[in-house]
């Protein structure tokens, strides 16, 4: 890589620091080259959508506090966000904000034909096993992405797919793993 | 069926689950219970032999259906559930129609779909064949009297085969050769057509229906059919088989997407030409317009065609394609039990079931694992279990990796977005769609329907212009690559505000606008959620407008990054009564421009006269003399002087005196001269410049506007004075001083030719620099103030302060105040310069100063002067003078607070230490000189403290000129020093002894005087040289003579003990102060140990060489003194005599004195040879009144004869008689 020389100039206060420059950098980088790849990672418009993206990348977690200040949110929050998007990008994110609102009858039918009983709740978009400590949330995508229950609240797990029930069995996985 | 779960060890113990359905020993009642217990049981699980007999039973009754028979046929145990299996085949021979439901079960446990070729023999005779996907076994052709019969006998065949029964088809009644004749109908492609319309309503095709495709060529209807109107999941194998025919033959295409726009009611497909014969196809759907990938072909007609297909492929979920030739796998066994380890995916199970007769055995595996939380399984068949196996793993790794690349894609392009406008933008600019660039936007086309208008964001624009053809795509592949590369910096816009570029290695086709490098490279370096973690900042979010550091850091930033170095820059300024400038060269690129922009933060009138204002007023004009433009020259004409400052004269009435007022007068300087008084009065009515002296002045009316003090202390006027700066509030100001005070000046600065004469009574020659000096200290105390002589050690600083005294004269007596150690010498040197002048030693207990005559002299110790200071302040002194000054380098000390209170005529310091490296140590010194010239210690420190650190600088050479006058230090090398200077000067340091010393000297003298009298011949002799050598030892030190151990070494309390360890240590600490080497000489190695002991106790680095030290390692400790890693090597006379050669030194100190003339110069040359060209000073230490001082009195007086007498060393003077012997030792002098 290029050494950015010009890093060697210190920035005046009103400018953002070298560590914060490198973040940029690193990230543009990172998104020029995937462009010239032909396998662009989709940006989302949604800025916090975008935010965790770049928290998830490499250098990121060094600004979780900063970015804390920055939005409000609690760091653990942020955390789990930028959990949601290593499991399932920025998509990943948004549905561990909220789920698309669908339908969740089929996602029912579908799970209970893998567990064969019942014990399931539903709100749109979100299909939840109290008992079990999972869930399974409907994305923008189309595809369910699974969740566990941790110091109450729900923490996103790998493996989103199409098939609810395969969400739910990851996040049943998910949950024993832990 | 075998369970093989790869790396599982086979001895696990049965899982609960087992355990609980072994005990279960009744048949269930449940027709489902039943069927779980039955599969589980042929699959092997543990059952109870009732089981076996009641399936048997049921199976004789023909109550058994379709699903048990399965189970047990294909999957039953081949021995014991050998009569259940007979029971089974029985049933279902009697009724055939199960043989179909049995075989679809199969071919859906295996992943495939039963087939039925179907004919018609002839009128009346019905033929089938059927066969399981990708099962490698087909039953025998069948006839029937229908279509129903026939098919089921077909099935009954297969059947047979795959469960190990006797055909029943075989040499069964029909017409064998009609049937073996047997060849699939031609169904016209309407017939066809007709019966894929109604059958494609349904969830899954009639397998006969997929035979019959297979065969044949689809018709463009077929084709739409299939694609379009047919269930995809359900319809997936007959898809797929018209995906690859349209794919062999892409001109159906176009009929088939218009089958769909006529049947949709939607516009007709337009198509989009571009460049190379490439076509796009684009319709739209409910949610908006849909467009086909690019296609390229030789024809426009091909390309057509094959924008047709991508369309299609677009609309449709694209059938999974025919599997691909794994490449390299030789063992997929391997590779997924690999997978299964590393965790990429999880639970690998095979299950392998045999079919067919015992003696011709078709094995089918079932390879099945988790990938990513979903279950994914493939099975296929073989002649052996481990070729099943092997090709089921085959299928499983195939399915993983399209699983994978679904994953990929599912990622990386989501459906969103192929769909939406970044989908649609990139195809378009991938495919060369013409657009035109605006502010960050695309408008593209001109396009048909419903594409007309289309317009993207360069973001949105990105991922196609990345991959676009022509000069679009060539910048923006550069630009992304020096994103990627990092070689992007920070800049400032034309409108102020910030703005990231990328540094290109080429400039952009000219097709392509400027402002597009930046844009991309702005849109990449702020996404969106930057905002979020690093709040709203420049080169993060929105741009803004820049303040000026941060404008100017980009501008630097800017100009490192760009290789290319602007081209010099020049601002010229014309002078006149209109001042104006311009800027060189008129033709100014990108990095002039942003030099210039970073200079006009400095000076803001460069902006205006780049754009051709050029005229300046006078306060701009100060301005740019004041600024420092980064980068650029300001060209000033030869007749412009730079710049008028403030300045002060000074004027003092009367004599000089530190308390006394002096008088301030305020004016404008130029060049360091001020101005008249018309001069000022031009200077205030200007605008501009003002021509002075022949030459243009930028002219500042404001400078003399200020109120200002009126009156300083005459000590600062003349400190202000020779330094030339007055330092008020704080802040300095020029000043030159004028009346009286500027003749002071002139005085004290006066380096003229001597003046001085000899003084009489002088005895010694003078070298020209001592009577330089003598003049000096004439010259600064004829002015009324004290002075410091600090030359360097060894160029007779003492003879020339006797010259000093004698020259003086006057009324009163001189004292001198130096250390205890140097008393004697003082004397000594009096004695022999001055021998007229009379000298009182002022020390120990026998001290007064009774009866002090004009020009007498008083020596003393700096203690007695302490503890003394009421009686000797109560006198008036013509001269005080301090040598080794630097005692009172503490101002605070109580030496230094009593040497104050002598009331003198004149003060005059003496130091060989340097002592200017310290400035507190100076200024202690220096103010005891002249008391408040100076100022106090702390304005000294804070005016001059950085001239410690940087001796170079401004503070440094101010500091000079201010002390200068006052204070005089030549070095050995100094050009008018050196030449005067012989190769070595040799000088006697005269200690005095302690009383510890001298009363050991006392009592041995006297002891063994008494011995050697009473002693004849050899006896005697023995006790003269005892007693020499005693007097020797005590003379260096009573612990050498007590033979002390060099251990425990108090430095303090030795030092006190021994005269010569205490002049040793003051010779040292100049030595040292200077950066000089030295070597220390003695003849005996206990008192070099001690000596090592003392210098190591002061932490001084030194060695010690002696006979005692291996040759190899003398020449080591030769060259660590050489390379000036230890300043002190001590030496025994012994072993200093041989070869070595020890240049480094420029002092060689004899601790004692051989007493033999050549062994001392032997010793002495070794640090005189070839090589040294600086002077070599060497000192003798020399207790006072003792037998050493006689000798070397000997020595000194006659030396030519001693050489003779001596050459033998000390056994000389055992010849001495009785008388001459005692006279020789006898302690004398002071000592009482």
């Amino acid at each position: 890589m290029t050494t950015q020389w010009w890093l060697e100039e210190t920035p005046p206060p009103e400018v953002p620091g070298v560590p914060r420059l490198t973040l940029l950098l690193d990230d543009a980088a990172a998104r020029a080259a995937a462009l010239l790849r032909g396998e662009p990672e989709p940006v989302s418009d949604d800025p916090l959508a975008d935010a965790v993206r770049i928290l998830a990348g490499p250098g990121g977690h060094e600004f979780v506090a900063e970015a804390a200040r920055q939005t409000g949110l609690p760091e653990e929050e942020l955390r789990r966000l930028v959990l949601a998007h290593r499991h399932g990008g920025s998509t990943g994110v948004l549905t561990a904000l909220a789920p698309a609102p669908v339908d969740p009858a089929e996602a029912i039918r579908e799970i209970q034909a893998r567990r064969g009983f019942a014990g399931l709740t539903a709100e749109p978009g979100m299909v939840t096993d109290l008992t079990a400590k999972v869930q399974v949330r409907h994305g923008a995508d189309g595809r369910w992405y699974p969740f566990t229950l941790w110091r109450d609240r729900w923490w996103p797990a790998t493996g989103a797919t199409i098939s609810p029930g395969a969400a739910f069995q990851a996040a049943q996985r998910a949950r024993r793993a832990r | 069926m075998i369970a093989d779960n790869g790396p599982v060890p086979k001895t696990s113990p049965p899982t609960p689950a087992i355990l609980a359905k072994t005990r279960r020993s009744a048949i269930p009642e449940d027709p489902d219970e039943f069927f779980v217990l039955l599969k589980e049981a042929c699959q092997g699980a543990p059952h109870s032999d009732g089981l076996i007999a009641e399936v048997t039973r049921r199976a004789t009754q023909g109550t058994l259906g379709p699903r048990e028979l399965h189970q047990v046929l294909l999957a039953g145990d081949h021995g014991k559930w050998a009569a259940a299996r007979e029971a089974a085949w029985a049933a279902v021979s009697a009724a055939p129609e199960h043989a179909v439901t049995i075989l679809n079960l199969e071919a859906q446990r295996l992943g495939g779909s039963l087939g039925m070729v179907e004919g018609m023999a002839e009128e009346g005779v019905f033929t089938a064949q059927a066969s399981i996907g990708n099962v490698p076994a087909a039953g025998q052709v069948a006839g029937g009297a229908s279509k129903k019969t026939a098919r089921r006998a077909a099935a009954l065949s297969l059947l047979a085969i795959l469960s190990g029964f006797p055909d029943p088809t075989v040499g069964a009644a029909g017409p064998r050769e009609a049937v073996a004749a047997f060849k699939p109908p031609q169904y016209g492609d309407r017939e066809v057509e007709e019966w894929l319309d109604s059958e494609v309503a349904r969830d899954h095709p009639d397998p006969m229906l997929i035979g019959a495709l297979k065969v044949r060529r689809l018709t463009v209807r077929m084709l739409y059919l299939l694609l379009f109107e047919a269930d995809p999941r359900g319809w997936a194998e007959a898809r797929a088989i018209a995906w690859e025919q349209l794919r062999g033959n892409p001109l159906q295409a176009g009929g088939v997407l218009t089958l769909r726009t006529q049947a949709e009611r939607r516009p007709s497909v337009r198509y989009l030409e571009f460049a190379n014969t490439t076509a796009m196809a684009v319709t739209e759907d409910d949610r908006g317009p849909v467009l086909g990938e690019p296609a390229t072909a030789v024809t426009w007609k091909g390309a057509r065609a094959g924008a047709a297909l991508a369309l299609i492929a677009e609309l449709i979920p694209p059938p999974a394609g025919q599997p691909e030739q794994r490449a390299g796998t030789g063992n997929p066994v391997g590779e997924l039990n690999e997978r299964a380890q590393i965790g990429t995916i999880g639970d690998l199970t095979y299950e392998v079931s045999v079919t067919g007769p015992p003696h011709q055995p078709f094995f089918t595996c079932r390879a099945s694992c988790v990938h990513n939380a979903m279950p994914v399984s493939a099975a296929a068949g073989g002649r052996g279990k481990a070729e099943a196996k092997a090709a089921a793993a085959a299928a499983l790794l195939e399915q993983l990796e399209d699983g994978d690349k679904a994953e990929r894609d599912g990622t990386t392009r989501p459906v969103a977005e192929a769909r939406g406008p970044v989908g649609i933008t990139g195809k378009l600019l991938r495919a060369g769609c013409d657009f035109g660039y605006r502010q960050g936007r695309l408008e593209l086309g001109p396009l048909p329907e419903p594409l007309d208008g289309w317009t993207a964001s360069l973001e949105q624009a990105l991922p196609g212009l990345a991959a676009a053809p022509g000069p679009w795509g060539q910048a923006a592949r550069a630009i992304l690559a020096a994103v990627a590369e990092r070689r992007v910096y920070p800049s400032v816009d034309a409108d102020g505000r910030d703005r990231w570029l990328p540094l290109l290695d080429a400039p952009l086709p000219e097709e392509v606008p400027a402002g597009f490098a930046g844009d991309v490279a702005d849109l990449l370096l702020r996404p969106p959620g930057a905002r979020l973690i690093l709040g709203a900042v420049p080169y993060a979010s929105a741009p803004r407008t820049l303040d000026d550091h941060a404008a100017d850091w980009a501008d630097r930033c800017a100009e490192i990054a760009n290789p290319v170095p602007p081209k010099p820059i020049i601002i010229r300024v014309h002078p006149g009564t209109t001042p104006h400038a311009e800027i060189h060269p008129e033709e100014l690129g990108e990095p002039e421009l942003r030099r210039l922009r970073r200079a006009a933060r400095q000076w803001p009138p460069l902006e205006r006269i780049r754009r051709g204002e050029t005229a300046i007023n006078g306060a701009e004009l100060i301005a740019l003399l004041a600024a420092e433009l980064p980068g650029i020259t300001v060209e000033w004409p030869i007749e412009v002087a730079r710049q008028l400052t403030v300045g002060t004269v000074l004027r003092t009435s009367g004599a000089h005196s530190s308390a006394s007022a002096a008088h301030v007068d305020w004016r404008l300087f130029l060049d360091g001269e001020p101005l008249t008084e018309e001069e000022q009065a031009a200077v205030a009515a200007a605008d501009g410049m003002v021509r002075l002296r022949g030459a243009w002045v930028v002219a500042d009316p404001n400078l003399l506007r200020r109120p200002r003090p009126r009156e300083v202390t005459g000590g600062q006027a003349l400190a202000a004075a020779l330094t030339g700066q007055l330092t008020l509030e704080g802040r300095p100001v020029p000043c030159v001083a004028g009346g009286e005070l500027r003749d002071l000046v002139m005085r004290l600065r006066q380096d003229a030719d001597s003046t001085t004469g000899i003084p009489a009574g002088l005895t010694a020659v003078l070298r020209d620099y001592q009577r330089r000096a003598l003049d000096w200290l004439a010259r600064v105390t004829g002015a009324g103030f004290g002075a410091l002589l600090a030359d360097e050690m060894g160029l007779g600083k003492t003879l020339t302060v006797i010259a000093y005294h004698l020259h003086r004269g006057g009324e009163q007596p001189t004292l001198v105040v130096c250390p205890a150690s140097l008393l004697a010498n003082w004397e000594r040197e009096f004695a022999k310069f001055a021998p007229g002048v009379t000298v009182r030693r002022y020390h120990g207990l026998a001290r007064d100063l009774e009866g002090l005559s004009p020009g007498e002299v008083v020596v003393t110790s700096y203690g007695t002067m302490t503890r003394d200071s009421d009686r000797l302040a109560a006198m008036q002194w013509e001269l005080v003078v301090a040598d080794e000054a630097q005692q009172i380098k503490n101002h605070r000390s109580q030496a230094a607070r009593a040497l104050r209170t002598l009331p003198a005529s004149t003060r005059i310091a003496v130091t060989g230490t340097p002592v200017e490296n310290t400035l507190s140590e100076l200024w202690a010194i220096l103010d005891w000189t002249n008391p408040g010239l100076f100022g106090t210690l702390t304005a000294f420190r804070e005016r001059y403290g950085r001239a410690e650190h940087n001796p170079g600088g401004e503070a440094a050479a101010t500091l000079a000129r201010l002390i200068g006058p006052f204070m005089l230090r030549r070095a050995k090398s100094d050009p008018g020093v050196a030449p005067e200077l012989p190769e070595k000067v040799v000088s006697d340091r005269f200690v005095t002894l302690t009383d510890e010393q001298a009363a050991l000297y006392r009592a041995v003298t006297r002891q063994t005087l008494d011995q050697v009298k009473a002693s004849t011949g050899m006896a005697r002799r023995g006790h003269v040289l005892r007693l020499l050598q005693a007097l020797r030892q005590i003379c260096n030190s009573p612990a050498q003579y007590l033979r002390q151990p060099p251990t425990g070494w108090d430095p303090d309390a030795e030092s006190a003990r021994s005269g010569k360890l205490q002049a040793l240590e003051e010779l040292l600490e100049q030595a040292l102060a200077a950066g000089d080497a030295a070597l220390v000489f003695t003849g005996y190695v206990s008192m070099g140990h001690l000596i090592m002991s003392h210098l190591a106790a002061r932490g001084v680095a030194a060695d010690f060489l002696h006979g005692g030290v291996p040759v190899t390692r003398r020449q080591e400790l030769v060259d660590r003194f050489q390379a000036g890693e230890n300043p002190v090597l001590v030496l025994s006379v012994r072993a200093a005599g041989f070869g070595l050669n020890l240049t480094r030194a420029r002092h060689v100190i004899h601790f004692d004195r051989p007493w033999n003339p050549a062994v001392e110069d032997q010793a002495t040359d070794r640090a005189h040879r070839i090589g040294q060209h600086a002077t070599v000073q060497v000192h003798h230490l020399i207790a006072e009144g003792t037998v050493e001082d006689r000798i070397a009195e000997l020595l000194a007086r006659k030396r030519e004869l001693t050489e003779a007498v001596l050459s033998g060393g000390e056994t000389a003077f055992t010849e001495l008689d009785d008388a001459e012997l005692t006279a020789l030792v006898e302690l004398s002098g002071g000592m009482t």
